[in-house]
């Protein structure tokens, strides 16, 4: 009876260590987990992978259909210049080597490749194009993944964007669309209704002075004040009208920015971000909730990448301009 | 005897009272990860205006890993213009010194700091070459390290933010293949990092800088006294240093970064003795000044304090179980029988040690790394050889004190001729 409960209080104590020791001797989970040692951020980096890989497979194909491996096994539709009739649907990976003209309610279900400009109808349904040339989108198109271009970028009324539009020129979203990830030189929201940002146009940018000193137990800051510092709040901070910031600025709560208002560094807060009409920002936006940018706002300067990150959703309200990356994991809303 | 053995039993319920708190930090952390929202670090952020960055890298004998780290550091995406490495010789006795010329001669913004006389150590190294460095920023990478080209942005960009005075990247080990010793530390670092730390920093506590894979403000540092050259454990210094002072230590968990793991006990042994050392003492030279501190928040100085005494909890197991022994043999154990009490300190492990099962567990599903948790259950071995390993370390500590000796640093020992990842 003894031996029998030896035996049982050893295999009951040895249970749990059996499917240790199998892994151990099978080493199916040894290996490191994963680190991408390319990595590299990139805003344009789908489509510029994408273009890569394609040109890899197919750049020296002719006109026609073709069998190509991209990242996996697909079919190619190759052409040297394409007007998509409307109401069409194209079922292949579409390549066409220079412009492209797409009718109204085309779809385009797997990813496009233009080498030179592309020109979208409205309606469109497209999983993804990647153009060398302008892009203009016809409104309440639909981008299931992402859009590129090398030049500009114009899109109309109502479009979503999907994870990302980014270009290397101009990038210009109407009212209406919505998107999470956006990346231009500049990006300009509702370019016609633009209204002169605080400090002109003409403002030579400005950094913030090295070693300026830190501000603490701020929660709000009159109009036309200057404060020469970087400004932490333990809490919500508001700056009024017209104040000038030559610092940096986190809070800890809500950050609200009045009208007008000029802040040469970043601004940081673990809340929401509201920037007034008219404000200029010169540094980054970062926020662990939401960041509203009110009409006329801009941010950064030309010649230099700024960000603007809201992590909860972002609203781009009319003639705000961003030089550089915008980005949410929530909701992106122009208008 | 009835005041010993009322002490006996105080003692007793003060131990079973210090696991219940590291189970419910431990058990909130953990549910935090897989639960909670989940703050974003600052790695989404491009701006062209990042600060200039120094890059150092203290070297002992390095010549089997010196050109490997090098090599990668080359590869970076960081601006040159804004971008200087300084591997620094210290006293090596190998051919370090050639190794590193030889890479000075090729590229200029590689400036090797060569030392041969002054403290040795690797506080006392970083210390010379911040005086040589001309970077904003602080990195500093072991030199068995293997960054990824885009580690410096993502852990330079977190500066961006006026408040942040250090910054604290992932270590994942690359030997993890080499033995069972390597596997279960491999499990440590992923509790550690990916539930540990992260949670730390939802919710807006206290993440430690550890010294590598990490980054500070060099003149903020050097104006609060730079190193510490008599700590072994400048990386925690500096953690509570910079908290008492208001600056703020983030983690980020996507500025990723390889390392060698020990793959032999006897030096795991030394290593973690030498953590513990060098903690427990900034345990007693940081306690009071971190609840004193006018910038902390209440959170931020009980789970910095519960951080600080991280290294003292196994002491205080160790000194439990023996108290119940004791007990036992007197005849007192009205509250625990003694055979009960080491299973409750091995359950401990399950429930509230600095990186308890079912933290790693979680760590492994949120890697995908689903089958090495079936190793959890080894850990029940590692948690009683840290455990002897650390009490000897806080003994040291309480040397050190007593005897007012100087501590030596010790370098731990590497493994790899060729450091790399084995898919």
């Amino acid at each position: 009876m003894l031996l029998l409960c030896t035996i049982l209080l050893v295999g009951l104590f040895m249970l749990p260590f059996l499917p240790a020791i199998r892994e151990v001797m099978r080493k199916d989970d040894a290996s490191p987990l994963f680190i991408n040692m390319e990595y590299s951020k990139d805003p344009r980096y789908f489509a510029i992978s994408f273009r890569r890989l394609l040109l890899k497979s197919a750049g020296d194909l002719p006109e026609g259909i073709h069998n190509i491996t991209i990242s996996k096994s697909e079919t190619i539709k190759i052409t040297n210049q394409a007007d998509v009739p409307s109401d069409s649907l194209i079922e292949n990976v579409f390549y066409v080597k220079n412009s492209l003209k797409t009718g109204s309610k085309v779809s385009l279900q797997k990813e496009t490749y233009c080498q030179g400009n592309a020109q979208i109808g409205e309606s469109n349904s497209i999983k993804a194009v990647a153009c060398d040339g302008n892009v203009d989108v016809g409104k309440d198109s639909t981008f299931l993944r992402w859009i590129d271009s090398e030049k500009d970028m114009t899109i109309a009324e109502n479009c979503n964007l999907g994870i990302s539009a980014t270009c290397s020129g101009k990038l210009s979203i109407a009212v209406g669309c919505t998107f999470m990830r956006l990346y231009g030189a500049p990006i300009i929201i509702a370019e016609n209704n633009m209204i002169s940002p605080a400090g002109g146009e003409s403002v030579k940018y400005r950094t913030v002075v090295d070693g300026a000193p830190t501000e603490r137990g701020i929660s709000s800051l009159p109009p036309h004040d200057i404060r020469n510092s970087n400004l932490i709040a333990e809490g919500s901070l508001s700056i009024g009208e017209h104040a000038v910031i030559h610092g940096h600025i986190k809070s800890h709560g809500k950050i609200v920015l009045g009208a007008s208002a000029v802040v040469m560094g970043n601004l940081f807060a673990e809340k929401d971000i509201e920037v007034g009409p008219g404000s200029r920002v010169y540094g980054s936006i970062f926020s662990q909730g939401c960041v509203k940018l009110q009409q006329g706002v801009t941010v950064g300067d030309a010649g230099r990448i700024k960000s603007v990150i809201g992590k909860k959703g972002i609203s781009l309200e009319c003639g705000v301009r961003v030089y550089g990356y915008v980005a949410t994991e929530g909701k992106g809303i122009v208008g | 005897m009835e005041v010993v053995i009322l002490i006996l039993k105080g003692y007793l319920l003060f131990t079973i009272g210090i696991m219940v708190i590291y189970s419910i930090r431990h058990v909130i952390f953990t549910l935090n990860r897989l639960f909670s929202e989940q703050r974003i670090y600052y790695q989404d952020i491009i701006d062209t205006d990042l600060k200039t960055v120094s890059v150092l890298i203290p070297m002992h004998n390095e010549e089997k890993v010196a050109a490997h780290i090098l090599n990668l550091l080359i590869e970076a995406d960081y601006d040159r213009d804004k971008l200087e490495i300084i591997p620094i010789n210290d006293f090596s006795e190998d051919g370090t010194r050639a190794i590193l010329d030889s890479y000075a001669a090729k590229y200029p913004f590689i400036k090797p700091l060569h030392r041969n006389e002054g403290d040795r150590g690797k506080p006392a190294a970083l210390n010379a070459a911040m005086e040589k460095a001309s970077g904003e920023i602080i990195i500093v990478f072991d030199a068995d390290y293997l960054p990824p080209k885009g580690l410096l942005k993502n852990i330079a960009v977190c500066f961006t933010d006026p408040e942040v005075g250090a910054v604290m990247g992932r270590v994942v080990p690359y030997n993890t293949k080499k033995n069972i010793l390597t596997r279960l530390l491999d499990l440590e670092r992923t509790g550690g990092y990916q539930v540990d730390q992260q949670a730390r920093y939802n919710m807006k506590l206290l993440p430690q800088y550890g010294g590598t894979v990490g980054g500070f403000r060099r003149k903020e540092v050097m104006e609060l006294g730079s190193f510490n050259i008599r700590s072994l454990a400048e990386d925690t210094e500096l953690t509570y240093r910079l908290a008492v002072n208001g600056w703020k230590i983030l983690y980020a968990n996507r500025a990723e970064c390889y390392e060698e793991v020990p793959e032999e006990w006897e030096v795991r042994a030394r290593q973690i003795r030498r953590w513990s050392r060098g903690h427990n003492d900034v345990m007693f030279r940081y306690f009071f000044r971190l609840l004193k501190a006018r910038h902390l928040s209440f959170r931020e100085k009980f789970d910095g304090s519960l951080l600080l005494m991280i290294y003292m909890v196994p002491v205080i197991l160790l000194l439990g179980l023996l108290d119940s022994l004791a007990l036992f043999f007197l005849g007192e154990m009205e509250i625990f029988a003694g055979l009960f009490f080491l299973i409750f300190i091995g359950a401990y492990n399950t429930f509230g040690n600095f990186a308890p099962f079912y933290q790693i567990g979680t760590g492994c599903f949120l890697d995908g790394a689903i089958h090495r948790i079936l190793l959890l259950p080894l850990l029940l071995f590692n948690f009683f050889f840290n455990m002897w390993h650390i009490t000897r370390g806080f003994l040291d500590t309480a040397l050190d004190i007593v005897s007012r000796r100087k501590a030596h640093w010790q370098k731990t020992e590497r493994f790899g001729n060729d450091p790399k990842v084995e898919a």
